[in-house]
């Protein structure tokens, strides 16, 4: 009965975090459109992670990377022209409340826009909104919590993903 | 990702990803083996594929790390240091060999010799015909590093180019 | 065609500066035939680029490889997921609770709360949930370290370096 009651107020609390995450307008919108790739992570499952065995050094970093997210929610659509990832791009814009994110870094070049907007409390970053467009794609995420940015940029380097577990092997290889 | 998805996104890619197994493996039946081997792979993490928003490039990715798998697996490294080159055009008799072919294979067994990085580059590059940036997304290296070391390659096969016969190149 | 774009584009080609275009137009011209003897050896190397482009797996690797998407589709079904039985019926628990709070709150806070409270996650098990936020933690470091390439590049990289580090003095 404990365990329910505590969950309860996880559930409360992650339900406020979500209401107050200003991009749920943009996700809601299609939220069932198919077309669309929805991906959402709750503070529920963040919180089901500690159970999981980290056996691999990547995945203890990682790990402790989100030790304080709360959520993840992500809107993808790939397989469009381009225009019509531009033109989401620019719809993105208008539905999220801008005023209230700094702007962290904006890529543009020929084929691509990105931008990493936050907003932060307290000296803490408490929401992380990644929004991109290619040639065929878009792609919306946006990350709520403590995020601790400095370790998540120190992923890349440590860390692989299934199938490509052998990117440092040729360098070594070739210093032979 | 429907099965239609797969033959229509993934299976039109199999020759590039076939010759770049080639090139790292050097042996056809070993590059076939990955080729299939990346693509069950690719199927079986279809769940995940979105947010790798280049598809090619991910499989490249996936084959390049299966063949470097398998050349540690096997250490067949140094048994095939060499290829052998079967020129396209059939049946050319030795007098019709022109100097043009014989440069082909100069400049085959040259490439296999090259740096294991400048190998891919060249044949992402020069062969596959990618963008400096999707080189970088397959070999996870920076465009600069990838245009570095395709300069280096270049250079190397130039000089080789130049070597062969006192002649050389025409390239000024 | 012009030979003087050809040299032109030639010593584009070696610099590295050339566009993936121009090095198609290069082959398309060595390829085409009609080269001058004092260009043979860079005809060699251009036909040996389209050359070795021509590779690839027939229709039988494809069928292969259907045979074992299906194979694959086929296991699938039967597996049975017993290790994650556990974390299932804790997710089933956790579903129960959720829909009754939120019964329970929505009686109590009707139109007070927007619509996005009926948030529910994605993957029924941590593990699945685990494998997509590991993809999008990969991404999202790859991007930054772009973009700090590219800072770096322009020469305003310690002022984002300095955001990342103190967030204090984003605003500006």
């Amino acid at each position: 009965m404990k365990k329910i009651l505590i969950s309860m107020m996880l559930i409360s609390l992650s339900s406020l975090a979500f209401a107050q995450d200003a991009i749920s307008k943009f996700f809601s919108q299609y939220e069932d459109d198919e077309d669309y790739t929805h991906v959402t992570i709750t503070s529920r499952m963040f919180g089901l992670f500690a159970n999981l065995d980290a056996e691999e050094e990547e995945d203890k970093e990682l790990l402790e990377a989100i030790a304080n997210v709360k959520g993840l929610r992500i809107l993808a659509k790939d397989d469009i022209n381009k225009e019509e990832a531009s033109q989401l791009y620019d719809e993105a814009f208008e539905l999220i409340p801008t005023k209230e994110y700094d702007e962290l870094m904006s890529i543009k070049d020929k084929d691509n826009d990105m931008k990493f907007l936050i907003r932060e409390k307290d000296g803490v970053i408490t929401e992380l909104v990644m929004i991109m467009h290619g040639n065929s794609e878009f792609f919306l995420l946006t990350l709520t919590g403590d995020i601790d940015l400095k370790q998540i940029s120190r992923l890349s380097h440590s860390m692989a993903i299934q199938g490509f577990e052998h990117l440092e092997m040729i360098d070594s290889a070739e210093h032979k | 990702m429907s099965i239609e998805a797969f033959k229509s996104r993934v299976l039109p890619a199999k020759d590039k990803l076939y010759r770049f197994a080639l090139r790292l493996l050097k042996d056809e039946e070993e590059a076939k083996d990955i080729v299939q081997e990346a693509m069950i792979r690719v199927w079986n993490k279809r769940a995940e594929m979105h947010t790798y928003l280049n598809m090619e490039a991910w499989c490249m990715r996936v084959v390049r790390n299966l063949s470097l798998d398998r050349l540690k697996s096997k250490q067949f490294n140094n048994s095939r240091l060499d290829v052998t080159y079967n020129l396209s055009a059939p049946a050319i008799s030795p007098e019709e060999r022109t100097e043009i072919d014989d440069t082909m294979e100069n400049i085959h067994h040259f490439i296999a010799k090259l740096p294991e990085k400048q190998r891919q580059i060249i044949q992402l590059r020069d062969i596959e015909g990618f963008s400096y940036k999707e080189i970088g997304a397959i070999l996870n290296l920076d465009a600069n590093n990838v245009k570095v070391n395709l300069f280096r390659a270049r250079k190397a096969v130039r000089e080789n180019l130049l070597k062969i016969n006192a002649y050389g190149l025409e390239a000024n | 065609m012009d030979l003087k774009r050809i040299n032109l584009l030639l010593e584009r080609y070696w610099n590295c500066v050339s566009t993936v275009e121009e090095e198609e137009e290069l082959k398309a011209f060595f390829n085409s035939g009609r080269v001058p003897a004092r260009m043979q050896k860079a005809a060699g190397l251009f036909r040996y680029f389209a050359q070795q482009k021509q590779a690839g797996l027939d229709e039988k690797f494809d069928q292969a490889v259907l045979a074992r998407i299906k194979q694959e589709q086929a296991a699938a079904v039967t597996n049975t997921y017993a290790p994650w039985k556990n974390y299932l019926r804790v997710a089933a628990v956790i579903l129960v609770i959720i829909t009754a709070s939120l019964v329970f709150r929505m009686e109590y806070w009707e139109g007070e709360k927007p619509p996005t409270l009926l948030v529910e996650d994605t993957y029924k098990t941590p593990e699945e949930a685990y494998a997509e936020t590991k993809k999008a933690f990969l991404l999202i470091a790859e991007k930054l370290h772009t973009g700090r390439k590219q800072a770096e590049r322009i020469g305003i990289l310690s002022e984002a370096e300095n955001k990342i580090k103190q967030p204090k003095n984003i605003k500006r």
